[in-house]
């Protein structure tokens, strides 16, 4: 395979977790019986722990390897060959996958810790604690097979697996109908951007295939690309007939993929709904690492959108607006979870501003930064909503800090990473996302871009110290025997919240601080290690203008937080004047703008009457079912009914006389 | 002075145990009885002598296989020829008579029907059929096809309680007889044009424009044609399969078929190669098969009815690529056999399986919603009706994709599409079972009987082939089944 170096222990990477999913659906299908409590914690946390233990020293022997060349592969077997076109099942760990199997293994590691205690509960009441951890097991394959993929159409079946989990946890508690309705609606949404990855895997294909390749591996494409980067294609009459750049074409394709899968606008919808799975999912999946993977998608196809500015605008926009519009509606929520859905959503928007900007390098460690403490926020919000007896609502908590020690100085941390607080983990690859768009002046708009992004990170510092100060400050809104019963979660989730709080608090400066901030001379060690993977646009960047922009960032971000400070905790009271002063306004953005609203009535309606009445009433069930097939039944029937009886008279003469007309035909036939 | 032949016993080995067997059956059968023991026990006497006995024939020709062929018993006078070829036809039957009998243990019982004459007659027809796919000469044929057909007419009318199994046996007797006369007949013509009953003799000698030698090859393809129920030879399959105990008409609804169905290979390769027209007339059966076989089972109230027309249409199947004649096509044929076997074994083991106190499960209401009460038996029901019905993923669809290549190579385009339709229009017909046992509420369920452990292991095999066949039929070292066929394939030819 290219002369690239073989490491055969890759495969065990992701299938540590997949033996340990099949084990427990072996247990629950087949023998029927759950495995103990322990046994199944020591099966699905053993498992994910060594394929972390396997990703770090997967990431040592790549790091043995001169800078420009760190690729490692290992080919399992041919999994399609037809004519030119073969994909291997193929795994490929350079820098960019490498960070992503830490993140998937290490993160899902402490969540499968923190599921413990979270889903104590169903431990004790039915065989749902195993199923919860089956399903976990699964995800974290298919992410890793997703990240791990050495080509297209692997990595297209990692992706259809974790969405698949994602629908399987979303409904985990089926029971309750609306949990059901969101786990859906979070798999039908993906199926438009999938649609749109298979669309753009099958362009790319078709048009390399007239170049001579049929591989829909990475490197491959990589090094076949520049043949046609600079084809153009006339799209058909009812598409505008205009002349487009193929690569564009692909590029929009592939991104229409990555926003279903990273909820941006105007597929975010099934994010925020997604929060009826446990909360421990919601940390997972859809804030640290599945939402990811339509970032990850954008960067490992970094060299295709280098060639692809119209897609790459397209994209920073989207992502602007996805952070914007996201963060706003984040402002008026009162549930605790839908307040980080719409900060995941915003922070996803962020990584795709950055991409689009072509600072892929800063995409990624920001998504790295992100999967620490938005999973910390998470997790965070998992121990104040299992303190309050599964509670999630703002407004019924306030004055917790007494109560939930390590979980309040955890959720701080988060916070302040979250919203740019200097040298914790957020503020180095946010402030990297602002230099990265100011320069970027290759992009239409970009001004405006850094405008927009700058003004969100304070709506962001807003929105998370009022989710804070709402939460741990102020007068309790609980009734006393709520209060009474309060107390800080078990150690199995704490122990994960204090990891991951020092990830959040430390993990800038330890793993990639800039050298403006930090003089080391290893400064910048995340971005020099993913870079040479990333086709990322370069500028030359002045130390004082870094200092500038990051100075006004904080400047920003602290206005947010002394605001929420002062509406939240000194004046409590005018948060309710100024919803009142607002009025209309303050309900469209606390009703989300009605976005869900308006997909409902415009596109979900329409489609499930035409389902109903026209094509299962109208065409499955009289057409197909009543003309087409029990007709030709009925039809035989009638036809065959004097036939049926000589057919089958069951007399002896008849099949006899029968066969002798049979036997002389034939005779006749072969001797004459 | 007359020189003594030398003899090869391995080459009559199999057929010598399976005679041993079924007096050893037989035998047991008369002590077991007069010391009263009971029948449990008795049973488990005969199943475990029968299956012994035909594992280790399974064996042998496993053995047979690998080693490629024995030499002939008298090679001076060779009748029988044991190549791979035969040791692969050998390997099925046996292979399918030991998951018939292991069935008919626990259906016999249900039905107060237990005797151990089943399972010597089912040894016998076993032993018949072995001689008839390794018979290269006529004599040999005729032995081999009587042997086999005998012991069939007593066992269809086994439950001589029932006038429906008596009038069964009677039908097939008297049918099979018509048909054993003209086949007959036609080895007769055969010889008097040619004077040989030697295949290799008669291909050297027969002359494709002599009416007397065709018309004999006319009749032995009729005698043929009747044993696999092509149309217009079929008449009697309806009935008998409905009428006879469903463990009969499990066994010999596989087993007769392949038995026939790779004698008739032999004879058209080895003696009958010169007879262009049978190619014609190959076709047209293939065609009355699917079209009738697959309309007449849309509207058949019970289950085996149903299965009968379905082997009806899937002699249609079986056809096209017989009368294509390439080595593809003989391939193919022995392919699909295999897939038959499991696939159609399946369907019975599960309406066996469910026979309860006497009463069979054979109208289609006794299926309906029994996917609540036995999932297991249900899906697996599924599995065998999805690979009848050749949707892929299973031993099906690859079957008939063999055939369907086939055909296409040796240019029998309109055959092929007409399998292709006629096979959507089976869909309807094969799913009726899943719809009745998923989609319909259940009924007041007779059917409570456990799973014995000898049906689970016949039910667990076919699945596991349908599946092993649908999805990896030559990718496994141990098991390349479409290697096998080529391989026998090419054993037919080089003789």
């Amino acid at each position: 395979m290219n002369g690239a170096n073989e490491y055969d222990l890759l495969h065990w990477i992701p299938a540590l977790p997949l033996a340990a999913a099949v084990i427990h659906g072996l247990c629950l299908g087949l023998w029927r019986q759950p495995l103990p409590r322990i046994a199944t914690i020591a099966l699905s946390c053993g498992a994910t722990g060594l394929a972390f233990v396997l990703s770090f020293f997967a990431l040592l022997a790549l790091t043995e390897l001169p800078a420009g060349s760190r690729v490692l592969q290992e080919g399992l077997f041919t999994w399609i060959g037809a004519g030119p076109f073969s994909a291997e099942v193929a795994f490929l760990l350079d820098p960019l996958s490498a960070v992503m199997i830490l993140i998937v293994s290490g993160v899902g590691f402490l969540i499968h810790v923190y599921s413990i205690g979270y889903m104590d509960a169903d431990a004790r009441e039915d065989k749902g604690f195993q199923r919860f951890f089956a399903y976990l097991n699964l995800f974290t394959f298919s992410m890793l097979v997703l990240v791990l993929a050495d080509n297209l159409l692997l990595m297209f079946l990692g992706w259809e697996g974790v969405g698949l989990c994602s629908y399987l946890l979303i409904g985990f508690w089926y029971s309750d109908e609306w949990n059901a309705y969101c786990g859906s609606k979070a798999f039908i949404v993906n199926r438009i951007g999938d649609f749109g990855f298979l669309v753009g895997m099958f362009l790319l294909f078709w048009a390399l295939q007239d170049v001579g390749s049929g591989s829909v591996a990475f490197l491959e494409l990589q090094t076949a690309f520049p043949l046609i980067a600079d084809q153009m294609v006339q799209l058909p009459g009812w598409l505008g007939g205009a002349q487009w750049k193929l690569a564009t074409l692909i590029g929009l394709c592939f991104f229409l993929g990555a926003a279903g899968k990273s909820a941006q606008l105007p597929l975010y919808v099934w994010l925020p709904d997604a929060m009826a799975g446990p909360t421990p999912v919601s940390a997972l999946i859809h804030a640290a690492t599945m939402v990811t993977a339509g970032v990850y998608l954008i960067c490992r196809m970094s060299f295709l959108y280098a060639a692809a500015p119209g897609a790459s605008a397209v994209i920073a926009w989207v992502g602007a607006l996805t952070a914007l519009f996201a963060a706003v509606v984040a402002i008026a929520q009162t549930d605790i979870k839908k307040v980080l859905a719409y900060s995941t959503v915003s922070q996803l928007g962020y990584m795709f501003l950055a991409a689009g900007c072509g600072a892929y390098g800063a995409a990624i460690w920001h998504l790295t930064t992100h999967a620490w403490f938005k999973a910390l926020l998470f997790l965070a919000a998992g121990s104040v909503i299992l303190a309050v007896h599964h509670e999630q609502d703002i407004d019924k908590m306030g004055g917790l800090h007494r109560f939930l020690v390590w979980t309040r100085l955890t959720f701080l941390a988060g916070v302040l990473a979250i919203a740019g607080a200097p040298y914790f983990s957020g503020f180095f690859s946010k402030d990297e996302i602002l230099l990265s768009v100011h320069l970027a002046d290759h992009v239409p708009g970009h001004a405006a871009l850094y405008w927009i992004a700058l003004f969100t990170a304070g709506l962001t510092a807003f929105y998370m110290f009022r989710l804070y100060f709402r939460i741990f400050f102020g007068e309790s809104r609980m009734t006393r025997d709520q209060q009474g019963s309060i107390q800080e979660s078990p150690r199995t989730v704490t122990i994960p919240l204090i990891v991951l709080a020092i990830l959040a608090v430390a993990g800038g400066v330890v793993f990639g601080p800039s050298e403006a901030f930090i003089p080391i001379e290893d400064a910048n060690s995340f971005g020099n290690f993913v870079a040479p993977v990333l086709a990322t646009v370069h500028h030359e960047v002045e130390r004082s203008l870094e200092w500038q922009l990051a100075a006004v960032a904080t400047l920003v971000a602290f206005l947010g937080a002394a605001l929420a400070y002062g509406l939240y905790v000194v004046r409590p009271a005018y948060p309710a004047k100024i919803r009142r002063l607002l009025g209309g306004v303050f309900r469209l953005v606390e009703g989300r703008f009605w976005i869900d609203e308006l997909y409902d009535r415009i596109l979900v309606q329409p489609l499930v009457k035409l389902s109903d009445r026209v094509l299962y009433r109208g065409l499955d069930a009289r057409l197909l079912d009543d003309m087409v097939i029990g007709g030709t039944a009925r039809g035989i029937r009638a036809a065959a009914a004097d036939m049926l009886k000589f057919a089958q008279s069951g007399l002896v003469q008849g099949y006899l006389f029968l066969m002798l007309v049979g036997t002389l035909a034939i005779i006749g036939y072969l001797a004459f | 002075m007359i020189p003594v032949p030398t003899l090869h016993i391995v080459a009559i080995l199999p057929v010598l145990l399976l005679a041993v067997g079924a007096f050893a059956v037989l035998l047991a059968e008369l002590f077991l009885s007069s010391r009263g023991t009971g029948k449990s026990g008795a049973g488990s006497v005969f199943v475990g002598v029968s299956g012994a006995t035909l594992l280790v024939v399974v064996v042998i020709a496993a053995q047979g296989f690998i080693s490629a062929g024995a030499p002939a018993f008298n090679p001076d006078h060779p009748m029988l020829h044991l190549d791979r070829f035969s040791y692969f036809a050998i390997g099925l039957v046996a292979g399918a008579a030991l998951l018939s009998c292991l069935l008919a243990n626990g259906y016999l019982q249900e039905l107060r029907i237990h005797h151990g004459e089943f399972y010597a007659l089912l040894l016998l027809s076993t032993a018949g059929m072995v001689l008839l796919v390794s018979a290269v000469d006529f004599l040999s044929v005729f032995l081999g096809i009587e042997l086999m057909s005998i012991p069939l007419y007593v066992l269809a009318g086994f439950d001589r309680g029932k006038p429906r199994s008596n009038e069964s046996a009677l039908k097939y007797f008297i049918a099979g007889s018509f048909a054993t006369a003209l086949l007959l007949y036609g080895m007769a013509l055969v010889y008097g044009a040619t004077g040989a009953t030697h295949f290799a003799a008669i291909a050297a000698r027969l002359d494709p424009d002599d009416s007397m030698a065709m018309a004999g090859v006319a009749l032995i393809l009729v005698g043929f044609a009747f044993k696999v129920s092509s149309v217009p030879f079929h008449q009697w399959t309806p009935d008998v399969y409905e009428g006879a105990p469903t463990a009969v008409t499990a066994f010999m609804s596989v087993t007769v078929k392949v038995a026939a169905f790779v004698a008739l290979l032999r004879i058209l390769a080895q003696a009958f190669g010169s007879a262009e027209a049978l190619g014609t007339v190959l076709a047209l059966l293939a065609a009355l098969s699917m079209l009738i076989g697959n309309l007449m089972a849309i509207i058949q109230d019970n289950v085996k009815r149903m299965l009968a027309w379905s082997a009806i249409a899937q002699a249609g199947y079986l056809l096209v690529p017989l009368s294509t004649g390439t080595p593809e096509g003989q391939a193919a044929v022995l392919f699909y056999l295999a897939v038959y076997v499991f696939g159609n074994l399946g369907a019975f083991a599960v309406m066996i399986a469910l026979t309860h106190r006497g009463q069979e499960a054979d109208r289609f209401e006794d299926f309906d919603g029994l996917a609540k009460f036995r999932p297991g038996l249900a899906a697996a029901m599924v599995l065998f009706m999805v690979s009848l019905a050749g949707i892929p993923g299973t031993a099906g669809f690859m079957g008939k994709l063999q055939i369907f290549f086939a055909a296409i190579r040796a240019d029998q385009l309109p055959l092929a599409i007409l399998m292709a339709l006629t096979s959507v229009v089976s869909v309807y017909y094969y799913l009726r079972l899943p719809i009745a046992m998923y989609m319909r509420p259940a009924r007041e369920h007779p059917h409570r009987k456990e799973l014995d452990f000898l049906e689970f292991t016949v039910l667990a095999t076919c699945a596991i082939f349908v599946l092993v066949l649908g999805l990896l039929p030559n990718t496994l070292d141990w098991l390349p089944v479409i290697d096998w066929t080529h391989q026998s394939a090419a054993a037919l030819a080089s003789k």
